[in-house]
């Protein structure tokens, strides 16, 4: 496989963009459902074809679009968390009649992240994450019937076009001090006050795109109130992509090593210390996942501050080891809200009764994200750690283990909630029979009980998957990082 | 032959599997949980933890035949770093395994009694098989990566077990504060794997413990790492100043108490330290640190468990004792004296809290003033609860008494200090056994007209566990003279030495003696005699509470340690937590701009400004977060 | 040669953050942030002549910026002409529903 093949992968996501355009032209619900299942099954034998690429690397566009480990690992992740959120979609935000602009929306977006993953310089890193990023101030804007949803958007895309500009200026001065705009950069740079300050500015555009302290306010508000496929989305697939060019940018600066680690490490233990802290006082189960997003971007940047080729590697690997559970963890949170059931926490009581599986599901995302051995989010705290004890920061990773302990506090009470007796909330349990019980969802719509639709379950289905089997067979995770660099 | 090590484990994971996806399915067809469906899953994961058994001691005797059993693949790698999953059979892993695999067997079989009629037992039985799983894993480990992942595990299904009846708030925050504070110590753990992985890009038992032996295992790591693996151990085996979990724990099932906080889990520090001990004998300073806190941890326990009135805690303080002799024989230099009372310990307190378990099933009580006389309607369970009473209290020949011998000879040898304190608390050990004893099982019954208090003898399930651990208590501390052709403490072969400990001068060991039926005799005294009447039980309890004043109070409150760091720990972390949320997430940061302002006069007018809305305080904490990034990275320019 | 440009990309730069940090509207909002990419936009041209005259990077690195700009311009006055017909007035300070 050589040439342009390796951009294969991408280009599925492109060709989904475009079918997700003629979508609202087709009549009749069954007509784009089919179109919709079709590009589900695109996205995935992209993603196959992308580990078909493991280990293979080409540069394109006289350097401006790479292909290498760092991009085929995130091809692999974004394509596949492109066809789940696609397959959650079907009956929820799909079933609209707005379905085709929300899929157009979703895919131009991811396609982005994928260009972001790729980019071999600062021009196609700002283009791609403007990319990435303008598409979804309409996705989390996208739930219309509720104003707070635009007020979200607004806030989030203020935030967000201020950071851009700072990110932009802090490109310019970089540009300035080296003289080139190629990735990696030249790593015998002469340390200046221009560069430093370009790399500060820098640091803070992308602290906004992964949501680390303090730049991260944006998150609860457009993770409560938008479709919760959009947040699962949202939480993993520009992060995923931003912690990937963000590497490829530090990379070659590692006569700078003692200037941006020494920020990073600053944002890493705000982040983790804030999120957490935060995480604890909330009574909705999406608040409660945005501020632990937070915590979980302090956690990759640990592995950043850690400044040698493991950290960064880890930093990689833990957004992707994370993203399983906490996409996840947004399906639970979307079936609770078709169902009728609600996603404050006094909803979920019972859980464990009324629904066993989702319940299930909820706990092994939970002790995913709070780093239990056999469990994704394990490997990913993991190598975050151990590239921070190497890298000599062993502090940083004793603050990072003391937060994930302490993050248990609020992960096990979602656990112990669902599998609390009884519970206070009116909502009819499923009757035995399976005839639909009604009810009103937290979001005021008349849904029925049971009707999330088999195309969330089955996506619920395989984010619990990933969780065990990435936790479990680690070597998938970690190999398709590993084989092409010769380690 | 291989596959043994790998069934001995595997058998109860799959068991596990299997109770959690026949629970889900039932349930998913709506039917509830029946007796018969839990009563069946009791039988099926019994079966499993015998498998175990019979599989680990087939293991150990194919380890005396000289059988290579040990495992090893490649699980996966992490750039140049290769994780193996390896498993292996040293003497001390045999033992251990056979243990583990005993004492599980043993509790799954009184659970079936015990649970009997209980909701949701198909997901106890589950859990339980968890738990047996990721403690044989841990102990056949061969490799420190993989111990610390069965180290989690075993923390996580402990967790799960304690806060079984998680609609009691006090077993849910149980629960919590057990993995949170095991956590603390498991920090140390994972740092000194980081650092091993550091220092020798290795993570085998033995290529680590060759590199301990080389010179270049020197200077400030080699003095770390044992503290740091240490600190798993303080944390796991409920050592000072980690062990505040312990008692709390026993809000989880009586069964789960006997074999996750008496004989398995809390084991698996002393475990870790016996395992580790070649990187302990590098650096002897950190041999004194295990000594000093072993013994002092020993004492003090000792001394609390005299006060308590709850039976389940006058057992886990005196776990907690036990396992500090354990750690202070280890440090000590006498790792197979240590692991010795480990072997003893893990029969007759398991024996001794199912006893306790087979009260409570019988009665509904749990608290000294509520019990007495049983001995009459439950003399199983009271004979059986003797012989391991005495075998706690080191009265010959019961099995503790081997054991702790050793243990105080090897102290004797080289810490003639702390060989005094642990006599002390011997003798406090024996007091607080006897106490226990003759107030729960002599006299008459307490309440009057209380027709439940009088109990009745528990069910053959419960019954035939409690007999099988009082033979073993009772034989166990033979195998210090011979088992299986050499003594239990050669066959062990731990660390480099192997030579023969220095022989217990007889005065001590009549001395170990006496101070052991001293103390049973000063229980008889203070609470035998007495409790021969109804409704005077506690009248020596009184009598020191008002001889030593608000001193009693301190000790029977546990040192008032929990108090200290909920004042110091927890209070100011929810305080934190409140304070974030109460500023809305970004008034704190006002603050922080606002302190600024007044630092440069210029900027006030804008901060008023900044403060007033939602979004521009969010706009302003980014350019907040700019400045710090910045001068964070000009203060690299040198 | 570069310091008159840095200098004057700075205190643009500058403005637009004062005026992102001061102002209430978020139309005015939006046109500060588009002040502090157009400072970008002065200093890639400028460094661009110092750096490779002939390759033309930072001139075409401005020009994209200028394009991305006004990308999210769009996107964003429809962004404030919902809000505004939902919330009545684009002044952000009277737009705090999602808070905590």
């Amino acid at each position: 496989m050589t040439g342009l093949l390796l951009l294969l992968p991408k280009a599925t996501i492109g060709i989904a963009a475009l079918l997700a355009l003629l979508l609202d032209s087709l009549s009749g619900g069954r007509a784009r459902r089919r179109v919709v299942l079709a590009v589900v099954v695109l996205l995935s034998a992209g993603a196959v074809v992308a580990m078909v690429g493991i280990g293979r690397t080409g540069v394109f566009l006289e350097g401006a679009l790479v292909v290498d480990r760092f991009s085929i690992f995130a091809d692999i992740v974004l394509l596949v968390l492109g066809a789940v959120v696609a397959l959650a979609a079907l009956n929820g935000v799909g079933s609209d009649k707005d379905a085709g602009d929300f899929y157009t929306l979703f895919f131009l977006s991811l396609a982005g992240a994928s260009v972001l993953a790729s980019a071999g310089s600062l021009i196609m890193v700002f283009l791609a994450i403007e990319l990435a990023l303008i598409p979804t101030f309409a996705l989390v804007a996208f739930r219309a019937e509720d104003r707070r949803s635009f007020e979200a958007a607004l806030k989030y895309f203020l935030l967000s076009v201020f950071a851009s500009a700072i990110m932009l200026f802090g490109f310019s001065l970089v540009y300035g001090a080296v003289g080139t705009v190629a990735l990696p950069l030249p790593g015998d740079a002469a340390s200046s006050g221009l560069l430093l300050a370009g790399i500060g500015l820098t640091l803070a555009g992308f602290g906004f795109k992964i949501a680390a302290f303090p730049f991260h306010q944006w998150l609860p508000d457009a993770f409560e109130v938008s479709h919760p496929e959009v947040a699962a989305f949202l939480a993993v697939g520009p992060k995923l992509a931003a912690i990937v060019a963000l590497v490829r940018i530090l990379e070659g600066l590692a006569a700078q090593n003692g200037a941006w680690t020494s920020a990073v490490a600053g944002i890493a233990v705000l982040s983790m210390v804030w999120g957490n802290l935060g995480a604890f006082r909330q009574r909705r189960l999406p608040r409660l996942l945005a501020y632990s997003a937070i915590a979980h971007a302090g956690y990759a940047l640990v592995g950043l501050a850690g400044g040698g080729a493991r950290g960064m590697d880890g930093a990689v690997v833990y957004f992707a080891a994370y993203s399983a559970a906490v996409v996840g963890a947004f399906l639970v949170v979307g079936i609770l809200a078709r169902g009728g059931i609600g996603d404050s926490l006094g909803d979920i009581v019972g859980l464990g009764r009324r629904r066993p599986l989702v319940a299930a599901a909820l706990t092994v995302f939970m002790i995913s994200m709070v780093g239990v051995p056999l469990f994704a989010g394990f490997w990913g705290k993991f190598s975050v750690f151990l590239g921070a004890v190497e890298g000599g920061v062993a502090w940083l990773a004793v603050v990072g283990v003391l937060n994930s302990a302490m993050s248990f506090g609020y992960y096990g009470n979602v656990i112990r909630l669902m599998y609390l007796e009884g519970g206070t909330d009116a909502t009819p349990p499923r009757s035995a029979a399976g005839a639909p019980a009604g009810g009103v969802s937290a979001h005021g719509q008349t849904v029925v009980a049971g009707a999330e639709g088999w195309g969330i379950r089955v996506a619920l289905g395989v984010a619990v998957a990933f969780t065990m089997l990435l936790g479990i067979v680690p070597g998938i995770l970690f190999g398709a990082l590993g084989v092409s660099a010769g380690l | 032959m291989s596959v043994v090590l790998v069934a001995i484990f595997a058998v109860p994971l799959l068991v596990c599997a299997a109770l959690f996806v026949g629970a889900a399915v039932a349930s998913r067809r709506g039917e509830i949980p029946t007796r018969g469906w839990g009563r069946l899953a009791g039988w099926i994961s019994s079966a499993g933890a015998l498998t175990s058994l019979v599989l680990a001691v087939t293991a150990l005797l194919s380890y005396r035949a000289g059988v290579d059993v040990s495992v090893s693949a490649v699980w996966f790698h992490v750039g140049d770093l290769e994780v193996p999953f390896s498993l292996r059979l040293d003497g001390l892993q045999a033992v251990m395994a056979v243990v583990v695999a005993a004492v599980a067997f043993l509790v799954h079989l009184y659970s079936v009694g015990y649970m009997h009629g209980d909701r949701d037992v198909s997901v106890y039985f589950a859990e339980l098989s968890l738990f047996t799983a990721a403690m044989l894993l841990l102990v056949l480990s061969s490799n420190f990566f993989l111990l610390y992942v069965a180290w989690e595990l075993v923390g996580a299904s402990s967790y799960l077990l304690i806060s079984f009846y998680f609609e009691r708030p006090a077993a849910a925050a149980a629960g919590k504060k057990a993995f949170l504070t095991t956590r603390v110590g498991d920090l140390g753990l994972l740092i000194a794997l980081f650092a091993i992985v550091w220092q020798t890009g290795s993570l085998d038992y033995d290529a680590v413990f060759a590199w301990a032996a080389t010179p270049g295992f020197q200077g400030a790591w080699a003095v770390a790492i044992p503290l740091l693996v240490f600190a798993g151990a303080v944390g796991k085996s409920a050592q000072f100043p980690l062990h505040v979990w312990l008692p709390d724990a026993m809000e989880g099932p009586t069964p789960v108490s006997a074999l996750i906080h008496a004989a398995t889990m809390v084991a698996a520090g002393v475990y870790l330290v016996a395992r580790a001990y070649p990187l302990f004998e590098a650096a002897p300073v950190s041999l004194d640190v295990v000594a000093y806190i072993g013994a002092f941890t020993a004492l003090m326990s000792a001394t609390v468990a005299v006060t308590q009135s709850d039976i389940k805690k006058v057992l886990a303080y005196s776990t907690i004792s036990q396992l500090g002799f354990m750690m202070a024989a280890l440090g000590a230099g006498a790792p197979e004296a240590g692991v010795f009372h480990l072997f003893t310990h893990a029969w007759f307190k398991a024996l001794l809290f199912l006893g306790a378990g087979s009260v409570i099933h019988a009665t509904g009580r749990q608290t000294v003033q509520e019990l007495g006389g049983l001995v009459r309607t439950m003399p199983v369970t009271a004979w059986t609860f003797a012989v391991g009473g005495l075998a706690l209290a080191g009265i010959p020949p019961f099995a503790g008494f081997w054991s702790k011998e050793e243990v105080l000879g090897s102290l004797l040898a080289h810490q003639p200090v702390l060989a005094a304190a642990l006599l002390v608390a011997s003798f406090l050990t024996a007091v607080y056994i006897g106490r226990l004893f003759f107030l729960v099982f002599l006299g008459g019954p307490r309440l009057a007209g209380d027709v439940r208090a009088r109990g009745h003898e528990s069910p053959w399930v419960m019954a035939l566990p409690l007999l099988v651990l009082a033979t073993a208590s009772l034989v166990s501390g033979f195998f210090g003279a011979g088992f299986l052709g050499q003594r239990l403490q050669h066959f062990l072969s731990i660390g480099a030495a192997g030579a023969e400990p220095p022989g217990t001068p007889a005065w001590f060991t009549a001395l170990a003696i006496a101070v052991g039926v001293a103390g049973l005799g000063a229980a008889w005294l203070g609470y035998g005699r007495s409790s021969q009447r109804a409704g005077e039980a506690l009248g020596f309890d009184i009598q020191l509470r008002s001889t030593l004043g608000r001193a009693y109070g301190v000790v029977e409150r546990a040192y008032l340690v929990n108090e200290f760091y909920g004042r110091m720990v927890v209070g100011p972390l929810v305080a934190a937590g409140r304070f974030l949320w109460l500023g809305v997430d970004g008034r704190v940061i006002d603050r922080a701009v606002d302190g600024l302002a007044r630092v440069v006069p210029g900027l006030g007018g804008l901060v008023r400004r900044v403060q007033s809305g939602e979004v521009r305080d969010y706009l302003a904490a980014v350019a907040f977060g700019v400045i710090f990034l910045v001068a964070l990275a000009l203060g690299g320019l040198r | 040669m570069t310091t008159p440009a840095l200098v004057l990309s700075s205190v643009l730069f500058a403005i637009g953050v004062f005026g992102v940090l001061t102002r209430r509207n978020a139309i005015t909002l939006l046109v500060s942030v588009e002040i502090m990419m157009n400072a970008a936009n002065i200093n890639l041209v400028a460094f661009s002549r110092v750096h490779e005259p002939a390759a033309m990077t930072g001139q075409v690195f401005a020009l994209l910026g200028i394009g991305i700009a006004a990308c999210e311009a769009a996107v964003g006055l429809a962004l404030i002409l919902a809000v505004r017909r939902r919330f009545g007035g684009t002044d952000v300070q009277s737009i705090d529903l999602l808070k905590g």
